[in-house]
């Protein structure tokens, strides 16, 4: 009975891609490592952008949104993020990045990436830096809401190089939360078209708040803003503007 | 074997796949009895892979790397039934265990077809592991988690069925 067994049993014929789907297996089971480890990694910065983008853009702090923004986050972010993870494990695997040194360096720069972002978005910068727009393409500007406007280029060149003589730094929510602004006496707004792009900023002497490729609050380092020079200017171009009609 | 299977559990991937190409002929052969055509039983044997690379630091005795193989191999094909809906469970009375010893040592002109289509896969486990992996009757039950009186009788019961094809078999004939 056991040779007549193993006689019929050894008839199943072996198919050639028998060794390569055994590989597929090992590798599924590498795989599913590299993921957990990606997407581990990959959740607390989905995170802290995503937390930015909501206060940036959505600055409703009411208990029934912020429900709806979590449930957002795990509804839709999380599985997103397992997409991703998933996706980094498969280009790592056939690149043999999971291997040794190379896995090493790999999870490296992975990590170095998004950590140079968030160092680099608070490093010291000029003031035309962040609130940047490109004159060559410049369409027009409102200062305090449509109080004057202009599209002449070489003012957006004096105003880019009046905000240049200003180095700023990005400061955390909380910071700008427990600043009294009502200690600031002087304040402009600012509206910018350019390249078909919106930059917004709200300029105290010493503290600032942009909308647009940079957005978020910043400090003047070398403050304050002479809030005065653009009243001025305002003022002789609104004049101008008076007696040219 | 036993510094291959050492190495694998360090997590040299390469000492467990030379340790899992020996039997992987093996494992396809053994999933085919159960699941009957080549592309499920390549899943099998992928599925058997990965799950035995998964979990291979849980294995407490290296000299039963085969056996361990053998019985992932069983519960990913059995796995795949169910989720093909295709398993059905043994009727209660298989439940009532055999304590006696029996003679299962009988000549039977077997063929493929029969092992596949006409035996429950817990009977294919049971006479796979008797007679083509030469396993004892209480290996099989530690193989299978089974208490030994069952073994015995599901054994007892597929060899029965087995000599009632043949002999219907030859009754045609005739």
């Amino acid at each position: 009975m056991k040779n007549k067994i193993k006689q019929e049993m050894e008839k199943i014929e072996i198919p050639k891609n028998l060794h390569k789907r055994s590989m597929q297996g090992v590798n599924q089971g590498k795989g599913k490592a590299l993921f957990y480890i990606f997407f581990i990694i990959l959740i607390p910065f989905s995170f802290y952008f995503y937390a930015n983008f909501f206060d940036r853009y959505f600055p409703w702090n009411t208990r029934d949104f912020t429900l709806i923004a979590i449930l957002l986050y795990v509804l839709a972010v999380i599985p997103l993020m397992a997409f991703l993870a998933e996706k980094i494990a498969v280009f790592a695997l056939r690149r043999g990045l999971n291997k040794g040194k190379n896995f090493i360096i790999f999870l490296v720069i992975l990590i170095a990436i998004p950590i140079a972002i968030t160092i680099n978005d608070h490093r010291e910068k000029d003031l035309d830096d962040v609130i940047n727009f490109n004159t060559n393409k410049f369409e027009e500007l409102y200062v305090n809401h449509y109080i004057w406007w202009t599209d002449k280029r070489e003012h957006a060149e004096e105003i880019k190089e009046f905000f240049s003589q200003y180095r700023v730094k990005k400061m955390k929510d909380r910071e700008w939360d427990k600043y009294d602004l009502s200690q600031e006496k002087k304040h402009f707004n600012i509206t910018i078209y350019s390249n078909g792009k919106i930059t917004y900023a709200s300029v105290y002497e010493n503290r600032l708040y942009i909308m647009g490729t940079r957005d978020g609050y910043y400090k003047v380092l070398n403050g304050p803003i002479n809030i005065e020079w653009i009243e001025n200017l305002v003022e002789e171009e609104f004049m101008k503007a008076e007696w040219s009609e | 074997m036993k510094d291959l299977v050492k190495k694998a559990q360090k997590g040299s991937d390469q000492a467990f796949l030379t340790l899992f190409q020996r039997y992987e002929e093996d494992i396809y052969r053994i999933a085919f009895i159960y699941v009957k055509n080549q592309n499920d039983a390549l899943d099998v044997v992928q599925e058997t892979a990965y799950r035995s690379f998964k979990t291979i630091k849980k294995l407490k005795q290296p000299n039963y790397f085969k056996t361990w193989l053998i019985r992932i191999a069983i519960n990913c094909s059995l796995d795949l039934l169910k989720k093909q809906r295709k398993l059905i469970h043994l009727p209660k009375e298989y439940e009532d265990q055999l304590t006696e010893e029996l003679n299962d040592d009988i000549e039977l002109d077997l063929s493929l077809q029969d092992l596949m289509e006409y035996l429950h896969p817990d009977e294919k486990s049971i006479i796979i592991l008797r007679f083509y992996e030469d396993l004892t009757m209480k290996e099989i039950a530690e193989t299978l988690e089974m208490p030994l009186g069952t073994v015995k009788t599901i054994l007892y019961r597929a060899l029965a069925k087995l000599r009632k094809k043949m002999k219907r078999g030859d009754d045609d004939e005739k």
